[in-house]
């Protein structure tokens, strides 16, 4: 059993005292040194479920317990405050709250914050900065100079500056080009792979295939599912009932199978683990795996 | 998520006072306060309190919502009262203190006064309580009219403040957005002096004013893109109808007009 | 017919023109879409056929329209125009509001507005929310109600720029889905300046542009089966072709031309009947 990162007992959350409930009795928890998705529509609850978790919010009943701080409604804004600092919290297009005149001095910002000297921001910074491939040449230049691609890094490099021990991701990639996108899940893999607990908000079935060890799946600001990947992706008629559509490489297996081309004892999950099955088959090999 | 604040006080139904053409709820309000001011007696003011409660009760929306917008105001309200309680003479003398005092001329002004502003706020609430600010602003546009001859670019004004009332929630969504995306990186707006808390606006006010900015830009292009040319006539897809119970709406609001003439001046 | 003939175009404020002497031609009725790096020219290019720059003179014909500061009006009333951001083209306060803008800078009688909002809604499949507000939409369905916007001014050219970028897969998926229907119900030409690969593989041809000029000119199947060209663009593989390379790469000697998910199905099948 893997230690919780976040476990959330119970939260039910209102925007407004007699409004529905945006989050009701949710019970769930997140791996710590892993990577959780958290998939659902709009108005499924998820972007309230990631402001408490970043103590953005305070729940209205229930409580959750992040990083071994437990957050109940009665929690005060100086607790909620120690959290965001251990939480990195990436929005979406998150390019979109650059202010600074510098590229440096924006990344710098959240580690100032955290009340560090401007040498010890600055060289987090660079640090981050850096590790997203941001060049030099770039550091000193306003961010609104930038493309769009580099804007996205900056922003990401803003947060990661902080060193959290906790990463929400909301849709990292929406929005970039094909290019953009490749290099960003190679930096999210590559987090994962330093141990970080990372929650990926995303709609893309793809990544959830590829980097989630978890998923949770949110609906009507209630828990549907919770549990590995494959095993939510073998489940076909809940995911019409979600409105979740299959990985790709899970849909032209599925087609395979319901075609009676093939069949596969594990279904795929990856364009990679499709290609190796139907290799087997074509090579003769009946018994893969 | 559901905590989209409605711009304006703006309730959905479809009362008669919803359905009532809103030139005719502006100008009908302007003429209410009119009258407002024209009323000084006891019975007189007796008949606009049940002009009032008759449009109230014809909106159908909750008395404890017009409440609701009144409160915040009473304060302000009551400390007038109070003020104009103390500071005008005239009869019966109740207490005094130096040159304070309360009279029953003073209290009955004082009591005229929180009237007059319960009126007034009142009737300007049912008016943005039935009516989208986007009908308000269609309705500004058809009174203001006749300012084109005076080469008041009316129609101009008007997708102004159209496209302004259709952005309020959108910048609103983005003003919350910002502020979480800083308080994540560690930003505190709750705490320090006024001049450190007007400071920590800049990474909010920025990123705002850049996306304002662009969406600026870009709204033009797409505008010109449809075929918008502020100098170029336009059509209206949303048509004002002056219809039967607008016009005995104006014929109401005649008699009430007549009755508190009658009212003040035949004793 | 849109006529593109030697177009060198360069904003004021940068040191090197983003197009360079470039020429093409589109067909009416024909679903063009134009791919390249950011930076490459094509969203230029859409804005310069539109006349949402300033067009060097001569250089851009539409319907044998020149596109000039004299034709502007004209040339609006041929061409819509869908932009990236959903909520930065949203006019009206409402879905019917919005596509009654359009509506009512031509000054189209209100009488006439109605069926033709009706019918722009139902191609889109907006129908049901016609007078929902803005912000109760997702970016897909805006992006639906932008369309309906364009549609209901009756172009013979749609032109999207980069319009599904900005959605969740499904919202791309509908509003391609409507795109195709639409596309195939009347002839309408089409313009789409996109990354995605189901969006290329939709249109008739695709424009592969690189540093202000057109590198290649050809059909979906051919450009995207060369993959040199497809990673120099930035662009990726659709699904079957990267399957297909895959395999490929686990020793399975896959035929090298373009394969469709269909046909690499009926590939796959023969393939394991013989083994079987």
């Amino acid at each position: 059993m893997v230690e919780a990162a976040v476990s959330y007992q119970g939260v039910t959350f209102r925007y407004h005292e007699a409004g529905a409930a945006a989050l009701q009795d949710f019970t769930a928890t997140v791996p710590k040194g892993r990577l959780t998705a958290v998939i659902g529509h709009t108005g499924s609850g998820k972007s309230t479920l990631m402001q408490l978790t970043d103590g953005l919010l305070t729940p209205t009943a229930g409580q959750l317990e992040v990083l071994g701080q437990v957050i109940t409604p009665r929690t005060k804004n100086k607790a909620l405050h120690q959290l965001h600092r251990q939480v990195g919290f990436v929005f979406q297009f998150p390019e979109h709250q650059l202010f600074a005149e510098t590229v440096l001095a924006d990344v710098m910002f959240g580690p100032l914050n955290l009340g560090q000297t401007p040498a010890q921001a600055k060289q987090a910074a660079h640090q981050a900065l850096v590790q997203l491939g941001v060049g030099e040449a770039l550091w000193q230049r306003s961010p609104f100079e930038l493309s769009g691609g580099q804007q996205r890094r900056v922003a990401i490099a803003g947060v990661l500056a902080m060193r959290p021990q906790l990463l929400i991701l909301d849709e990292p990639t929406a929005g970039v080009d094909p290019d953009g996108q490749r290099e960003l899940l190679a930096l999210v893999e590559r987090l994962k792979g330093q141990g970080l607990t990372i929650l990926l908000i995303t709609h893309q079935m793809e990544q959830v295939a590829q980097l989630a060890d978890t998923v949770l799946v949110l609906a009507h600001g209630q828990l549907q599912f919770s549990g590995q990947p494959r095993a939510l992706f073998a489940q076909p008629e809940f995911l019409t009932t979600q409105q979740l559509a299959l990985p790709a490489a899970v849909a032209f297996a599925k087609q395979l199978q319901t075609a009676g081309i093939s069949q596969f004892n594990q279904l795929p999950l990856t364009l990679d683990e499709l290609a190796h099955a139907l290799a087997r088959q074509l090579k003769g090999d009946h018994h893969e795996q | 998520m559901n905590n989209k604040v409605l711009f304006g006080m703006y309730l959905p139904g479809n009362s008669l006072m919803h359905r009532l053409d809103p030139r005719l709820k502006l100008v009908g309000c302007f003429w209410f306060v009119i009258l407002v001011f024209f009323a000084r007696t006891w019975w007189t003011n007796l008949l606009l309190i049940g002009a009032l409660g008759l449009v109230i009760w014809l909106s159908q929306v909750k008395f404890s919502k017009y409440w609701a917008g009144i409160r915040p105001l009473m304060w302000i309200i009551l400390f007038t009262a109070v003020i104009q309680a103390l500071f005008s003479s005239g009869g019966q003398v109740y207490w005094h203190w130096g040159w304070l005092a309360v009279t029953s001329a003073g209290v009955a002004q004082a009591g005229f006064l929180v009237l007059r502003f319960f009126l007034i706020i009142t009737s300007s609430t049912v008016v943005t309580v039935t009516t989208t600010p986007l009908q308000l602003a269609d309705a500004l546009e058809a009174l203001m009219k006749p300012l084109k001859y005076l080469r008041v670019p009316v129609s101009q004004l008007a997708m102004m403040v159209s496209i302004a009332l259709r952005f309020v929630p959108t910048i609103m969504d983005e003003v919350g957005l910002i502020m979480n995306a800083q308080r994540a990186r560690g930003m505190d707006f709750s705490s320090g002096s006024l001049f450190t808390r007007a400071k920590r606006l800049v990474p909010v006010m920025i990123p705002l004013f850049v996306a304002a900015f662009k969406r600026a830009e870009e709204l033009a292009v797409a505008m010109e893109a449809r075929g918008y040319d502020p100098n170029q006539a336009r059509t209206k897809f949303r048509q004002l109808h002056w219809q039967r119970h607008d016009t005995w709406g104006t014929v109401v609001w005649g008699l009430l007009t007549v009755a508190l003439v009658a009212l003040r001046f035949v004793k | 017919m849109i006529e593109v003939s030697n177009l060198t175009f360069q904003y004021p404020h940068q040191d090197q023109p983003v197009l360079q002497g470039l020429s093409l031609t589109i067909p009416t009725g024909q679903w063009l879409a134009v791919v390249g790096k950011n930076g490459s020219g094509k969203s230029t290019l859409a804005r310069l056929i539109a006349g949402l720059l300033p067009t060097p003179a001569q250089t851009i014909r539409v319907n044998d329209l020149p596109v000039d500061e004299a034709h502007l009006a004209a040339l609006h009333h041929q061409i819509g125009f869908v932009f990236q951001n959903p909520d930065n083209q949203f006019v009206g306060a409402t879905v019917e509001a919005d596509v009654a803008f359009g509506l009512e800078n031509r000054q189209v009688p209100a009488a006439a507005m109605e069926p033709r909002i009706e019918q722009a809604l139902a191609q889109v499949g907006m129908t049901a929310y016609r007078h929902h507000q803005p912000e109760q939409l997702s970016g897909g369905q805006k992006q639906r109600v932008a369309i309906a916007g364009a549609l209901a001014l009756q172009p013979q050219i749609l032109i999207l720029d980069e319009a599904t970028s900005m959605l969740d897969p499904q919202g791309r998926q509908t509003v391609l889905q409507r795109l195709q229907q639409i596309h195939q119900a009347q002839a309408l030409t089409i313009i789409s300046i996109t990354h995605d690969p189901v969006e290329v593989a939709m249109a008739d041809q695709v424009a592969v542009l690189d540093q202000g000029q057109i590198l290649r000119l050809a059909t979906p199947a051919v450009v995207l089966n060369d993959q040199a060209l497809v990673q120099q663009v930035g662009l990726v593989q659709p699904f079957s072709m990267q399957l297909r390379d895959r395999l490929q790469h686990y020793g399975v000697p896959v035929p090298k031309e373009y394969l469709t998910k269909g046909a690499l199905e009926q590939w796959l099948k023969r393939q394991l009947a013989t083994r079987a």
